[in-house]
């Protein structure tokens, strides 16, 4: 994935962090194209009913209707999505949640951090590593 | 001979005094003044030979009433889950040898209704010519209100842990809303900045640094007081822990900050001691990360880390209980030190020595190694020298005590 334009999706409710992490995007891979939904509901909704499937996609987890969690699932489920690596964004690092995750099917774990710049480097590094081995190899790479 | 050791002879020999001359006022008084039923029973007439009137009192009976209960009152009085154990032990007596006191614990219902709490503790008081027990005494206290403070005290206890576990859950659901709109503040600061950079006035930078750096001591604050109301509500499980290994892992956690001060650090081998994991490698992180950041200018941190000897007269300070042992260990620093005379202010929290410009905290780090060595029953205390350095020494017990 290195160098290459990318899609990616950010599941969010919280229209701060939405805000954020777009500029952060912006910031450290200009050329990526960065969509969001506002819920998993939407995020779903948005997902059977499009060609251009994202590369990536970010879930949060304490969302309210369908529990990020819950998304993941249904995300796992689906023949045509499965492929698609997920990467946990959530404000929650502890233990039960990151094994959750793993066990889930999700690629990665991101806990938001409490500074900007360090989101920026987070995603920097993570828009460096190569997800379809990952994805191939049923891999998670856990706590970023 | 001790003022203590003088007294227990006196005792001892007034005893025997008064056991020598076997005077009948001094028994009959001291029958008179104890609150016990005292009862002398004869297995070969079946019965009771002597029975002090403090029995009325126990059950709420005249005797009248309790030779109309029947020959076998006791079935009419005990609880009748306790009555097997009692009837076990009234016949263990006959085993019994001379001196070996048997106890047995029973509930006794009062006249009133109200059921009792009693203890009985028996004796063998003569045997026949076969050698076999014939009479045994027995001498009963009515432990009813210990009883019942101790149902009240189980009580509380669990109404304690209830609390602690809630108050566990909203501090950390609080601190993590609290952090919440922090981060936001900060980065959008940070965006601010970002997005502006060439246009905006020094001074408006200034502005916005100051909102990312007041920040940025709530998050850290909110961060400490998290980490101080875990030390005093979570779960006490202590596991008998190398020491020597939790600092290893605090000093690789510190990496990065040693390095940049160039720091050393030197560990005697630390005992295997029973602790509470989690909070001990806080303790040990709190007081090396201060050794770091106290650290005199243009001098490089030196911390040591060793185990003592306990003076006598630190031995008196921690309780000289001689059931109790302790293990002494220091974390020395060539800092900056501190007047000794606020040796313990510096344990409170929200206490600091130094304003802000000149280090950063929060007053709590100290405060926490407090709680933690409280928490295992043991001490901490701070000796420093402006301009040398400060030792801390924790005194850990070698045991586990309830």
């Amino acid at each position: 994935m290195e160098g290459k334009e990318i899609r990616i999706l950010l599941i969010d409710d919280d229209e701060d962090d939405r805000e954020i992490f777009t500029a952060a995007m912006q910031e450290v891979a200009p050329a990526n194209t960065c969509e969001t939904a506002i819920s998993g509901k939407e995020g779903l909704r948005h997902l059977m009913a499009t060609n251009q499937l994202p590369d990536l996609i970010f879930l949060d987890l304490n969302m309210p209707l369908i529990h990020g969690f819950e998304c993941l699932k249904m995300l796992k489920e689906n023949d045509r999505l499965k492929e698609i690596p997920v990467v946990i964004y959530s404000t929650s690092n502890n233990q039960p949640d990151v094994q959750r995750a793993a066990a889930l099917g999700a690629s990665a774990y991101l806990s938001k951090p409490s500074q900007y710049t360090h989101l920026c480097e987070k995603l920097r590094n993570i828009l460096l590593l190569d997800f379809r081995q990952t994805i191939r190899q049923h891999q998670y790479l856990g706590l970023i | 001979m001790s003022k203590k050791q003088n007294i227990a002879l006196h005792v001892l020999a007034l005893e025997q005094e008064m056991a020598q001359e076997q005077s009948p006022e001094f028994n009959r008084k001291v029958l008179e003044l104890l609150p016990n039923v005292i009862c002398i029973h004869d297995f070969s007439k079946a019965d009771n030979i002597f029975v002090n009137r403090n029995i009325f009192q126990a059950a709420g009976y005249s005797a009248q009433e309790i030779a109309d209960l029947g020959p076998e009152p006791e079935k009419e009085l005990i609880h009748p889950e306790d009555l097997a154990e009692l009837e076990w032990n009234l016949e263990a007596i006959r085993d019994a040898r001379d001196g070996e006191v048997l106890e047995c614990a029973y509930r006794l219902r009062h006249k009133c209704g109200q059921w009792t709490n009693q203890l009985s503790r028996y004796l063998v008081f003569t045997r026949d010519n076969a050698g076999k027990v014939q009479q045994f005494l027995s001498v009963t206290t009515d432990v009813s209100e210990i009883c019942k403070a101790n149902e009240i005290l189980a009580s509380k206890n669990q109404e304690l842990e209830d609390n602690n576990a809630a108050l566990a859950s909203f501090s950390y659901m609080a601190s993590h809303d609290l952090q919440e709109p922090l981060r936001k503040i900060r980065t959008f600061s940070k965006l601010i900045m970002q997005t502006e950079n060439k246009g905006l006035q020094p001074v408006v930078k200034n502005y916005l640094n100051r909102i990312s750096d007041s920040t940025a001591r709530m998050q850290s604050l909110i961060d400490d007081l998290l980490s101080y109301s875990k030390t005093s509500s979570e779960e006490l499980v202590f596991e008998l822990t190398d020491l020597t290994a939790i600092v290893r892992e605090v000093t690789g956690n510190l990496q990065e900050s040693m390095d940049e001060k160039r720091a050393v650090v030197h560990m005697d081998k630390l005992p295997v001691l029973p602790v509470l994991v989690v909070q001990v490698r806080q303790l040990f992180e709190n007081l090396i990360a201060n050794a770091l950041k106290y650290s005199r200018p243009m001098t490089a941190p030196e911390i040591h880390i060793s185990t003592e000897d306990i003076s006598a007269r630190e031995s008196r300070a921690l309780g000289d209980n001689t059931n109790k042992r302790y293990v002494k260990i220091c974390v020395r620093d060539n800092g900056i030190g501190f007047e000794q005379e606020y040796a313990d202010k510096i344990f409170d929290l929200f206490t600091r020595l130094h304003g802000r410009e000149e280090y950063a905290g929060t007053g709590i780090g100290l405060a926490i190694c407090k709680k933690i060595m409280l928490n295992h029953k043991g001490m901490i205390k701070a000796v420093g020298q402006p301009g040398c350095g400060s030792v801390f020494y924790l005194y850990f017990p070698c045991v586990v005590s309830e």
